[in-house]
């Protein structure tokens, strides 16, 4: 059974093929460079970029697979979390094939897909498991009893962990999207110059915080003498990334000991952090917990995990109609649970 | 050849059919931007209702604006998303022209306004003396202010810009100023169906790869 999946919730424009007997066919991904100079997403040049770009990146996702329109049974999109101008382009491009072709419409919410990521590599991960999702909107801890099935344990009181390295990355100005520079320029850090705080919220064990992380970064660079600060950024950058992966470790072992978890599967673009996986990986290690990753390239925005998860289910009926509208706040309930 | 005519740039939703005779079918919605949950479920009961089907559609005309941005695009993502998938062609109308063909044979212009938010109107200048809209001056956005300070002639103003102005377009343009009837609808589906038509017999196809909205303004975005 073969899905077209379609993603077009952030500033990726993506379409994939998926097959239940074969596994993925293809992953296109039209990334978009023209954010690059502001810094950040501008929501209106991502839904002007989707719109140019949905039929060329959704046409050759059906020529890398090989397969024509008549091959596939159905199209899954997603319907949200993310920008609504955006979700709308790739919800209504969507609903137009599904529609002169008589194909049945999958919802897909946009979390539920980073964590369907790992299945596309791992066919025979089975849950019970938690479920990390990070990225430049969303740090969530998922509990996943079975596919299908979700209880968000944790999330932000404020920024998300990507939205931070983001933020930091144009503090220590280096650039955008603040990640992988991040990453990079932390490789020649010394992690320990500066002892950032690691928040945690009183009564909620789950929660994250990275807003007052970010201000204290800021503080020490405002500290750093000027003619030191160049030499000082990797230090700086390895001293941030040391404190949000830190406290991203420690509240997912948290919860994984709460719920007895014997494996975590990670999700999302900061998924592809070279600290966090290697942090995550040491710590889970001692204490027996096996990790769970997708290659970077089902971390970030992808269709793959959207066609991956629509396939799922699509086999157990779920289905949108015509007036299917998608919701920038979408929970990950919407559409009940398996 | 059967046309379907998709027109979501403004606020009224509208949607319809044309072939060889002109206009089988339209329907227009005035609910407010809604377009993404009524657009499809529309078109399907115009289907029914005249005993159509989705097989039937030879070709979608679709308005690339100028009008909302996100309005816009819903229809014309549907639109490509149709063309695409049904393997037929695909045409572009302009939101204002369309607009304007509504009142064809009329002796003195036609100036169709749509609200562009933040006090300035989309507006378009259209002599439809022919029958056929034909642009006078390009499509714009700009206040309704200055625009009637460079436009003194006589002229029937329509659109929800019209109406949202209409207090100082009488105040400047006084007895010369004519307004478009109430049940006059602001979409223009069944104009668009009819001449995006008569574009595809002439072979005035747009690739829906590229196709983009006629936006008139940049995104609001500022360099840091």
């Amino acid at each position: 059974m073969i899905v077209l999946g379609i993603e077009s919730s952030c500033d990726e424009t993506a379409a994939a093929v998926f097959d239940t007997e074969s596994g993925l066919r293809s992953n296109v991904i039209a990334s978009q460079a023209e954010h690059i100079p502001f810094g950040g997403v501008v929501p209106e040049m991502a839904s002007r970029a989707h719109t140019e770009r949905i039929v060329p990146v959704v046409r050759q996702a059906l020529t890398d697979a090989g397969v024509t329109l008549d091959e596939i049974r159905a199209l899954a999109v997603t319907a949200g979390p993310g920008l609504i101008g955006s979700l709308l382009v790739g919800v209504s491009f969507a609903k137009g094939v599904a529609f002169i072709r008589r194909l049945p419409l999958v919802p897909v919410h946009h979390m539920e897909a980073h964590v369907f990521a790992s299945r596309i590599e791992h066919p025979d991960l089975a849950p019970p498991f938690l479920a990390l999702v990070v990225s430049g909107g969303h740090t969530q801890l998922i509990w996943v009893p079975k596919w299908g099935t979700y209880r968000v344990l944790g999330t932000t009181r404020d920024d998300a962990v990507g939205e931070a390295f983001d933020k930091v990355a144009k503090i220590l100005g280096i650039g955008y999207p603040g990640g992988p520079l991040i990453d990079r320029l932390a490789r020649d850090g010394n992690a320990d110059w500066v002892k950032f705080p690691k928040a945690f919220i009183k009564g909620d064990p789950f929660a994250f915080s990275f807003s007052g992380l970010k201000t204290a970064v800021l503080m020490a660079v405002e500290k750093t003498p000027e003619n030191e600060l160049e030499l000082r950024k990797a230090d700086l950058a390895a001293s941030f990334q040391k404190a949000a992966v830190g406290a991203l470790v420690q509240t997912t072992l948290r919860a994984a000991r709460k719920m007895r978890a014997r494996r975590v599967v990670l999700g999302g673009g900061v998924a592809s952090n070279s600290a966090l996986r290697r942090e995550m990986e040491a710590a889970c290690a001692r204490i027996g917990i096996e990790v769970t990753r997708p290659s970077p390239i089902f971390c970030t925005d992808n269709a793959a995990m959207t066609a991956c998860a629509g396939a799922f289910w699509f086999e157990r009926g779920r289905r949108a109609g015509y007036n299917f509208n998608p919701n920038p706040r979408l929970p990950l309930d919407a559409f009940g649970n398996e | 050849m059967t046309v379907l005519g998709i027109d979501t740039a403004t606020p009224g939703l509208g949607v319809a059919l044309a072939g060889p005779d002109g206009l089988i079918a339209e329907t227009t919605i005035h609910i407010g931007l809604q377009h993404s949950q009524t657009l499809l479920p529309a078109v399907e009961w115009l289907l029914e209702t005249v005993g159509s089907n989705t097989r039937e559609i030879d070709g979608v005309a679709v308005t690339i604006g100028p009008g909302s941005f996100t309005a816009v695009r819903i229809g014309l993502a549907t639109a490509k998303g149709i063309c695409v998938a049904g393997g037929i062609p695909l045409a572009c109308v302009s939101t204002l022209a369309a607009s304007a063909a509504r009142h064809a044979w009329l002796s003195f212009p036609v100036v169709p306004m749509l609200d562009a938010k933040r006090r300035e109107v989309y507006v378009g200048l259209y002599d439809v003396s022919t029958g056929e809209p034909v642009a006078v001056e390009p499509d714009t956005v700009v206040s309704p202010h200055d625009w009637l300070e460079n436009h003194t002639r006589e002229a029937l103003f329509c659109g929800d810009g019209a109406l949202a102005y209409r207090d100082l377009i009488t105040e400047k343009l006084g007895a010369k100023a004519h307004f478009a009837p109430p049940w006059v609808p602001l979409a223009s589906a069944g104009v668009v169906a009819v001449l995006g038509r008569q574009k595809m017999l002439r072979g005035e196809i747009v690739e829906p790869d590229a196709a983009t909205p006629v936006y008139l303004r940049r995104p609001q975005a500022v360099l840091p």
